[in-house]
């Protein structure tokens, strides 16, 4: 394994040594490597280093992803417990910055992670927690629960 | 302000909000007009049905008793498997005999027994589209048979005939199965033989592929019958078996799994073969892969059959007294896809 090391600059001037194979989880380093791979140190313009370095946390976590049953077991328990760390603004900062380092994995985790959140809520509780404003009129509103509405009667017996 | 998830692209509140299960997906509409546009963009139905897979949610089938539409709901598992009555569906005019059903991605195609019209339904948004059908087109003679195909296109609501000329040969009992897009059918070179191979047709390029082989693990054996349907909306998976016959007690079936597919090459694995007693009514069956659970109606319903890695056994399909969930019928994933309307100028053309 090549113990090249790699800096990343935060946009707000946070420097990460980091192993090669770890910048390379981030597919826009990756890209860059490709194209020169003469560079060591990189800056990235879009991501605070509050946040980055809990990306480079999760790669490092997930730098050899083994097929075995057990690594995979391993690895989605603390895929669990990082998750477990963040607030729902924090998360939502993350997501943007997989998405923008190109984190497959983190980006993917972050999302069903919201997700499994959103389930769970009313209409009223997602719009406080995610700042949603309501643009529905009144009518608009029963307009749409109504056109929602389920064709299979929820009936426990066939009708006669 | 970050901590507003507006502000995300709308590709990353795409990604998120296609996670949540449909059951959810009622305050997500609700929760902003935004939201609820995009919850009904193709673009965003396609991403929900894909990832259906990956949620846990039960697995739903569609049943006719007798023709009237049910949903049941069923758990394929080797500890509890059951199957629950979950309603009727009451849309439909009740005059109506509904002769089969087929899915795809949320639509049901129903087809009547009056044949001059077929419906499509997403019984999950309460939509429904009537389509009129040109019969002109089939002719069976005493010694000929013709066959057409044709399409309907939901933007124009026109039918085309299909300029084809079939080197191929499907049967007519055959369930088509669709998958990404595309609809599959175990097909044969010649009115005799045996069904060795499936074809494809391709809504998108709107021809038929190539004759692709069936495993040739299971053409070898020389099964007479053939039956095709879809696993998770990923995979296709072949069932063959041996033919009823009163003289033997016990049928051989053979089930295979793609580990590919495409409209123009395909490539098989074996899922299991076993000797069973019941005689599996095969229009319609389904797998879990990892679990290793096939499930299908028995010809004696309501009985269904079950195997899992462990045993086989029986599931009672009855619903209630004297109504039975009986064939055809067709497995089932709600989905948010969107029914196109036709244009009222064709509404009024069609009066």
């Amino acid at each position: 394994m090549s113990s090249n090391k790699i800096v990343l600059t935060s946009s707000d001037g946070e420097s990460f040594e980091v192993e090669e194979v770890v910048a390379r989880k981030l597919q826009i380093v990756g890209h860059m490597l490709e194209d020169d791979c003469v560079i060591n140190e990189i800056p990235l313009q879009n991501v605070t280093g509050d946040i980055l370095s809990m990306v480079i946390e999760y790669c490092k976590t997930h730098v050899d992803e083994e097929e075995s049953e057990e690594a995979q077991t391993k690895l989605k328990t603390w895929d669990e417990e990082f998750m477990k760390k963040f607030d729902i603004k924090t998360l939502l900062q993350i997501i943007l910055a997989a998405n923008y380092l190109n984190v497959k994995g983190l980006l993917d985790l972050v999302s069903q992670t919201i997700a499994d959140t959103i389930k769970d809520y009313t209409p009223e509780q997602i719009r406080e927690v995610f700042g949603v404003e309501n643009d529905y009129t009144e009518e608009e509103e029963a307009e749409v629960r109504k056109e929602n509405a389920w064709a299979f009667d929820e009936a426990d017996t066939p009708k006669p | 302000m970050t901590s507003m998830i507006s502000s995300l692209p709308r590709e990353l509140i795409e990604e998120i909000i296609s996670r949540v299960p449909l059951r959810s997906m009622k305050s997500v509409r609700l929760t902003c007009k935004s939201w609820n546009n995009l919850s009904k963009s193709e673009i965003f139905t396609k991403m929900h049905i894909d990832k259906a897979a990956t949620r846990e949610e039960n697995t739903m089938m569609i049943s006719m008793m007798p023709h009237d539409l049910y949903l049941m709901s069923v758990t394929v598992d080797d500890v509890d498997p059951s199957v629950e009555l979950k309603g009727q569906l009451s849309f439909l005019d009740n005059q109506v005999s509904i002769y089969r059903v087929f899915h795809y991605e949320g639509l049901l195609l129903c087809i009547f027994e009056d044949p001059t019209r077929v419906v499509v339904l997403n019984p999950y948004l309460r939509q429904a589209r009537w389509i009129q059908i040109r019969f002109s087109h089939l002719s069976i003679g005493w010694d000929s048979f013709r066959c057409e195909y044709e399409i309907y296109d939901f933007d124009s609501s026109l039918w085309t005939t299909l300029d084809v000329t079939p080197h191929w040969w499907i049967s007519c009992s055959s369930y088509g199965v669709s998958l990404k897009g595309n609809t599959y059918w175990p097909a044969k070179r010649s009115s005799r033989g045996l069904f060795d191979h499936i074809i494809c047709f391709d809504f998108t390029r709107e021809s038929f592929g190539p004759l692709l082989p069936l495993p040739f693990g299971a053409t070898d054996r020389g099964y007479p019958y053939v039956t095709l349907s879809c696993v998770k909306e990923e995979k296709l998976a072949a069932l063959f078996q041996q033919y009823y016959s009163y003289c033997k007690c016990e049928y051989e079936i053979d089930i295979w799994i793609t580990t590919k597919i495409e409209a123009e090459m395909v490539s098989w694995s074996k899922f299991l073969r076993m000797n069973t007693k019941p005689n599996i009514y095969p229009i319609i069956f389904l797998i879990d892969e990892e679990k290793k659970i096939f499930m299908s109606l028995d010809r004696e319903f309501p009985k269904t059959f079950l195997n899992t890695a462990r045993e086989a056994k029986y599931l009672d399909l009855r619903v209630s007294d004297g109504q039975y969930c009986r064939p055809p019928v067709c497995s089932y994933v709600p989905s948010l896809v969107q029914i196109k309307k036709p244009t009222l100028r064709q509404k009024d053309e069609t009066k």
